[in-house]
């Protein structure tokens, strides 16, 4: 698809710049500037030392401090150890919505997709306190689900899944791609909706069977929307959020289980170092900027055109 | 995928059939079977759900959880909040989303690399929130309705992936429509719209379901004006007088303080149960409608005739 | 538009209202205009909000509001919210606040004196109050030497505390099983494991076969859990967060955690080698580091813990025993520990919350003159008594609760009454001037459930049980013979408000400390699970060690230091 477009438009002649599109975008990126520029200003309390209340120029100038202090500090470290390995795994399970996705297409009988469709987001509402106590009741000691595991290990004595380093990075992917799986399949889903029936039909012309129709028509498809998201995501590769390991971070658990995000709320909220946590968060919009730069270049390395 | 070069036999299409039945059915069931053990134990007793959890069936029956949100201060004002924020920020949205995807695409716009990259970076940076307070302040956002749409009008994200879905239309329709002496707006009001139905649909849902349940702008920006509590706020903050009551024991080290303390009637897990299932309503409501668009795929020739 | 309006009428009818009733109940603030009706919000953190508040406004709120012709409403902050409404500089009219935000106040100048208006605050000015006052001046102003903050609670001279009916912390045990064992003594951890051993083996499983444990710990506390207990078994109280404990007999200052240097056990060395026992006797739930406070909750009321040292989990568990059968001994009760938490002295008041008028109130006299009403003996004794009426004197002048009040307070069908009595009301509770224990101008206690008549109404079939089994009156009886005995101490020798006078704690110390806990935190399952003395002894070693290149001696050079000053500042204010 993208190469056809390219063939219809792109070689034979520069279209002409039209700045009536200018005009109706500019009232729009006014919004952008307003609400989401302008509020950069607070990128200044990281040079300072910040108390709450007290008018910023009052506050003790520290000038790039906090900034080496990020290099010092063993925490940040350790926690981008842990969500390097996090983010890791589901950049590497990102194609499981897209499978999900494909799947629930070859499904004919309407009723059959529309439930399985509305039923499998429903994981997306549930809010991780719940999700803990829901898994604290499987997966604890005495568990239902602790005394299947224990049955088809074979283990001598019974292990909560929830009180051991060792499952901790694999049991979080799991519960965070149950959560997320069927949310996140929604995308593809108006993907596959958005592809011309004429190519299926085309498809068949020529021969192809149900597989074949989904490797050359599906997926290609879809193709597009993935390596969008995949790029984005690439930027989101530090920004994993901290509410699903904070609720799962215990005795056992925290050592792997802290990531940058979730030391974030800890020196903002319990230390109130507010501008520390700022000089971190700049850190990691440079790095996210640089990480999507770098993808963008990679993808227009392999297929000719930016995506960004 | 491995077979793509063998002919395509019935036999093997059935077997795939039948474990893509299989697989799709043991997912939603793993989805299912928390949601309604959620829901039962919503309709539990409370002073039975503690010692024995129910499984199939509620255990006793009672609507106590939800009378108890019903009968909140201002629950009723609060959901017509919700509703006006949900159904006025999602067409607002929706709309500018899809024009801006749709001005994206257009490879005459001036400046049109950079302007886009300047929309991505917005996905990157924030300035945190005491800025996003003191600018919304600046700007009489403070206590008013449109700081819970304005601000989450125009989304990168949205807009992404609406541009990507109107560059994989045929190009030639619109071209078409060009040379017959359509406009921009025409176009895309005429054509582009209709045609992008299933990620309208799809950004739409996004939309509606994040107004409906954010509570956070209301926490920070519009604590001040209590015309203005939407339902998840107010369920926040019934769920924080539970939570806190239950913490406050622990946070008192004063003796006879402690002692005041000890009965708190209120279990935060039930509420919080309770939260859950109202947070889910709208894509009860709206999924299942919003699904026709995603089910049918488009007939570009229908278009054209 | 419509909401003002209705604001309006409303403000119109309640300031007839208030006329009626203010020109004749005040005399406090015969100078001060009352004519116009306003809106007073108090916010805080952890305060709760009054519209989530049932029978809200209460009699006590009413009579408030009344007198001062106003309409009162609470609000809660976070800290999020509050350094927000800092930075923008429109807080409540009146706020709460905790250590940590003392600082932003003073320095932004969100907070007036309250020495400007000592004519309309006679009662935080009052002589009982010199003290605290003294320390707020000194230690909450940021060196401006000026008051602007007030605690609540504080306790005068010649209060005398009694340890209430029942006890709240200690040795907790099931007392049906604790009965059929014999009632062995209790004096010490060893005593009280070799009676949760007992007690398990008459009793391994619960009546649903669930397995039985000696107890858990609560891991959505941080360290609580654990040097709590210690606290309890050694005679300490802990500084917010437990890295620090005062020792409640010397008031010297005490390393919690990184103990090199110190004789004997630490409050938090105390408790891991309490739970590492238990793991050693096999009594420990192996969910210990996952549980969090709601799950060990649903477990109490499974009844699968035989033990405890709090007692803010087995509420519901007594609740529903006796709902089952009123004349059950399946409770939890509480038997004293070395330490029993009880007769505190908060010469300067509560500790952790600090009130003050924000300058930005649009009616800071009338602000000043409700925090001065918080402040009163009038309104201590309304909101743990009740109103005058739910109380009355006899004909000595003795106040007494009234028989109506007391059967109120147990009868469920009229709970909805009881609340709006607003009686005990929690957050009105945590911020009247006066202790509970203070004796009022009429003779009486403030809080006049703490009379010692009241004491022994309220007690339960176990507990009456228990009091007849032991030979006392009433349950807390046990932790006062030992304390008659000398072999346990209560609060009363400890100066809590030395904790007052300790600076602000510089941010890299914050920092230290809070990598302390977390490196602690990770240690704990090492340490309880250490299956002999010199595994123990050696995952110790190694977390001390670790706390050293943390800089952990960096921290205690400066909580010494600070707590030297303090103290000896302090103690000569209290002589």
């Amino acid at each position: 698809m993208a190469r056809s477009k390219t063939v219809t438009v792109a070689p034979a002649r520069k279209p002409k710049k039209q700045y009536k599109l200018l005009f109706m975008v500019l009232p729009f990126m006014v919004i952008v500037l307003l609400f989401n520029y302008v509020p950069i200003f607070g990128w200044i309390y990281s040079v300072f030392d910040y108390v709450p209340g007290v008018p910023i120029l009052e506050c003790d100038f520290m000038g790039l401090d906090y900034f080496k202090m990020i290099i010092k500090d063993a925490n940040v470290i350790r926690a981008l150890k842990n969500t390097f390995i996090f983010a890791g795994i589901s950049i590497i399970l990102t194609p499981l919505p897209m499978i999900f996705a494909i799947l629930l297409n070859e499904i004919k009988s309407g009723p059959v997709r529309k439930f399985v469709q509305t039923f499998t987001t429903l994981p997306n509402f549930i809010s991780w306190v719940i999700i803990f106590s829901l898994a604290f009741s499987l997966f604890s000691t005495d568990g239902l689900m602790t005394s299947v595991i224990t049955k088809i290990t074979g283990a001598e004595q019974a292990q909560s899944v929830l009180s051991s380093k060792g499952s901790v990075y694999w049991f979080q992917t799991f519960l965070a791609q149950w959560k997320t799986l069927g949310w996140n399949s929604i995308i593809y889903l108006a993907a596959i909706a958005g592809i011309d029936q004429q190519q299926y039909e085309a498809a068949k012309v020529d021969g192809a069977g149900y597989f074949r129709c989904a490797w050359h028509v599906t997926v290609p498809a879809m193709m597009e929307t993935y390596v969008v998201l995949f790029i984005l995501n690439v930027g989101n590769f530090l920004n994993t959020g901290y509410e699903q390991y904070m609720l799962f971070k215990n005795a056992v658990t925290a050592p792997a289980i802290e990531v940058l995000d979730l030391y974030v709320y800890r020196i903002g909220l319990e230390n109130m170092d507010y501008s520390y946590g700022v000089a971190i968060s700049i850190v990691k919009s440079i790095v996210s900027v640089a990480l999507v730069v770098i993808a963008n270049m990679v993808a227009k390395k392999i297929r000719g055109n930016t995506v960004i | 995928m491995k077979k793509k070069n063998k002919i395509q036999t019935s036999t093997s299409r059935k077997v795939f059939m039948v474990c893509d039945y299989a697989l799709l059915f043991l997912i939603t069931l793993v989805c299912i079977y928390p949601f309604w053990y959620i829901i039962i134990y919503t309709f539990s007793e409370g002073s039975q759900v503690d010692v024995n959890p129910p499984v199939f069936l509620p255990r006793g029956f009672t609507l106590s959880n939800y009378k108890d949100i019903f009968e909140l201060n201002g629950f009723f004002h609060a959901v017509l909040i919700s509703v006006l924020r949900t159904v006025i920020g999602t067409v607002a949205s929706v709309l500018s989303c899809s024009f801006l995807g749709y001005l994206f695409t257009k490879e005459e716009m001036p400046f049109r690399k950079f302007l886009y990259r300047f929309l991505i970076l917005t996905m990157y940076i924030s300035g945190g929130m005491i800025a996003s307070y003191i600018v919304m302040k600046s700007y009489g956002l403070l206590n008013n309705f449109w700081v819970y749409i304005l601000p989450m009008m125009i989304s990168a994200y949205n807009i992404v992936l609406i541009k990507t879905f109107v560059e994989q239309l045929p190009a030639s329709l619109e071209e078409s429509a060009r040379l017959d002496g359509a406009g921009y707006l025409t176009v895309f009001t005429k054509l582009i719209l209709p045609l992008s139905k299933p990620i309208i649909a799809t950004v739409a849902v996004f939309v509606a379901v994040g107004q409906w349940n954010s509570w956070f702008d209301n926490h920070i920006y519009t604590r001040g004006n209590e015309a203005l509590t939407t339902l998840q706020y107010l369920l926040y903050n019934y769920l924080n007088e539970a939570q806190r009551l239950a913490d406050q024991i622990k946070n008192t080290t004063n003796a006879a303080g402690m002692s005041q303390l000890v009965s708190n009637s209120i279990s935060p897990k039930g509420i919080r149960m309770t939260i859950t299932v109202l947070a889910s309503l709208p894509i009860f409501m709206v999924y299942p409608f919003m699904q026709k668009y995603f089910v049918k795929g488009i007939m570009v020739g229908a278009v054209k005739g | 538009m419509k909401m003002k309006k209705v604001v309006a009428m409303v403000s119109a009818l309640a300031m007839a209202a208030g006329l009626c009733t203010s020109a004749a109940a005040d005399e406090a603030a015969t100078d001060s205009d009352l004519s116009e009706h306003v809106e007073i919000t108090i916010g805080g953190i952890n305060m709760g909000s009054s519209d989530t508040k049932e029978g809200w406004p209460n009699e006590v709120v009413q009579k408030l509001e009344d007198k001062f012709n106003v309409t009162l409403s609470l609000k809660t902050y976070d800290n999020e919210s509050l350094n927000l409404d800092l930075s923008g500089g429109n807080t409540t009219d009146i706020v709460q606040v905790n250590d940590a935000n003392i600082e932003g106040v003073v320095k932004g100048k969100h907070a007036v004196n309250l020495e400007d208006y000592k004519d309309i605050a006679p009662n935080i000015f009052s002589d009982n109050m010199n003290f605290r006052n003294e320390l707020m001046k000194t230690y909450k102003s940021n060196g401006d030497d000026v008051q602007y903050f007030v605690t609540p609670r504080v306790t005068f001279d010649g209060a005398e505390a009694n340890y209430g009916t029942v006890l709240n912390n200690g040795y907790i045990v099931r007392w049906d099983l604790y009965k059929e064992i014999g009632c062995p003594e209790i004096n010490n951890d060893d005593d009280y494991i070799e009676a949760l051993k007992k007690m398990k083996e008459i009793y391994p499983e619960t009546e649903d076969g669930l397995p039985v444990y000696a107890m858990s710990a609560y891991n959505d506390s941080h360290l609580h859990a654990y040097f709590y207990k210690g606290c309890l078994a050694e005679g300490y109280i802990n500084l917010e967060g437990g890295i620090y404990v005062q020792n409640v007999t010397t008031n010297e200052l005490v390393p919690d955690l990184y103990d090199e240097g110190v004789e004997g056990d630490t409050p938090f060395w105390s408790g891991i080698k309490f739970y590492n026992k238990l793991y050693r006797e096999g009594l420990l739930d192996p969910d210990c580091f996952i549980t969090k406070s709601e799950d060990l909750k649903e477990k109490y009321n499974k009844g699968q813990y035989l033990g405890g040292s709090v007692n803010w989990y087995y509420g519901t568990y007594n609740e529903n025993q006796r709902t089952a059968d009123p004349e059950t001994l399946k409770e939890y009760v509480t038997l004293p520990s070395y330490l029993g938490w009880g007769n505190e002295k908060n010469l300067g008041g509560w500790f952790g919350k600090y009130f003050f008028v924000s300058s930005h109130s649009e009616n800071v006299e009338r602000a000043v003159m409700i925090l001065d009403y918080l402040q009163s003996e009038e309104f201590s004794r309304d909101i743990d008594s009740g109103v005058e009426g739910r109380w009355t004197t006899d004909d000595s002048g003795k106040p007494s609760l009234t028989a109506d009040t007391v059967a109120m307070k147990t009868d469920g069908s009229r709970l909805d009454e009881w609340k709006a009595s607003g009686i005990g009301e929690g957050d009105l509770s945590s911020m009247c001037g006066l202790d509970y224990y203070n004796v009022a101008s009429d003779g009486g206690l403030i809080d006049l459930w703490y009379d010692e008549d009241m004491l022994d109404d309220s007690m339960t079939y176990a507990e009456k049980d228990m009091c007849s089994t032991l030979g006392i009156d009433i349950p807390s009886d046990t932790l006062k013979k030992r304390v008659e005995a000398g072999t346990s101490i209560d609060l009363g020798t400890g100066i809590n408000a030395i904790q007052m006078g300790l600076p602000t704690t510089p941010k890299n110390i914050v920092r230290i400390d809070s990598n302390c806990e977390e490196i602690t935190m990770s240690a704990i399952p090492s340490l309880v699970q250490a299956a002999s003395d010199e595994e123990f002894e050696a995952a110790k070693a190694d977390l001390i060690a670790q706390l050293k290149d943390a800089g952990a001696e960096e921290s205690v050079e400066w909580w010494s230091n600070a707590w030297a000053e303090a103290k000896t500042t302090i103690e000569g204010m209290t002589k």
